[in-house]
């Protein structure tokens, strides 16, 4: 499962970028990974609690950010078998206008390596934005 | 957030094909009968239940147990509408003789366009789960 979640680092830059959305986990300044309650409740609720503020950072899951990325800045993240050599990875990341010159990068050696590397240079994209 | 995760059919098709990990969530009965999405508490998992992979979830552990992975992409097109695709490929040449696939559709193009990335989430579990379901 801990494979589903972005790291805290990422999580981090996510919040600082505009990430503000409902997950299931959060990070405290500690950066531990805690479940997202409500807090009249106690219980974690179906629809994610936004635990985003000055003290917690939200964990989305992979899934999660690359839809926001998607959604707010129209960056597409694929994550494509490196067919030069075999069993490795790649990912590309591409928008609805087929813009060209959207970077890439190959030779990963695991397919979460490659996420990652996908999810990084995402943020780094959309950090260069004026 | 539930569509995050693979509706109760598909999850129960995963189950049915051995899919037993770690989930965030799981379907159960409620009073009626009815089919309702719950939020585990823990990560052990209940025979009783039918564990609720996320789509991502459920498309690694195809990648990982079929050697088949997936992806979704975008198709701007003219004359047609636009929208979401989705493609195959066999690792270790797994899957036929291109080692390549797509959901097809029938609009002469090639490629079905889904209109939402979610309806192509979907549809892509539902294709994996059959392309197993046919190999065995």
């Amino acid at each position: 499962m801990i494979k589903e979640f972005v790291p805290y680092a990422e999580s981090l830059e996510l919040k600082q970028l505009g990430f503000d959305e409902p997950c299931f986990f959060a990070f405290d300044n500690c950066s531990t990974p805690m479940r997202c309650t409500d807090l009249r409740t106690g219980e974690q609720r179906f629809n994610g609690v936004n635990y985003n503020s000055s003290s917690y950072t939200s964990q989305p899951t992979f899934s999660q950010a690359f839809r926001w990325f998607r959604e707010t800045y129209d960056l597409m993240g694929l994550i494509l078998p490196y067919l030069i050599i075999g069993n490795r990875w790649r990912y590309q990341i591409t928008n609805r206008n087929n813009s060209s010159g959207l970077p890439f990068e190959e030779g990963f050696d695991t397919y979460e390596e490659a996420e990652l590397a996908c999810l990084r240079k995402l943020i780094s994209i959309v950090k260069q934005k004026p | 957030m539930d569509e995050l995760f693979v509706p109760y059919e598909e999850a129960l098709a995963l189950k049915e094909l051995g899919y037993n990990e770690p989930s965030l969530a799981y379907y159960g009965e409620i009073n009626g009968g009815e089919i309702e999405l719950f939020l585990k508490k823990n990560f052990d998992t209940e025979a009783r239940y039918v564990l609720a992979p996320t789509f991502s979830q459920a498309a690694q552990w195809i990648r990982t147990q079929f050697s088949i992975h997936s992806w979704i992409d975008w198709m701007t097109r003219e004359k047609l509408h636009s929208g979401f695709f989705v493609c195959f490929r066999g690792m270790n040449h797994q899957l036929n003789d291109e080692n390549f696939g797509f959901i097809p559709g029938d609009h002469g193009s090639g490629y079905q366009i889904f209109r939402t990335y979610y309806e192509a989430e979907v549809a892509r579990i539902q294709h994996l789960i059959t392309m197993i379901k046919q190999r065995s």
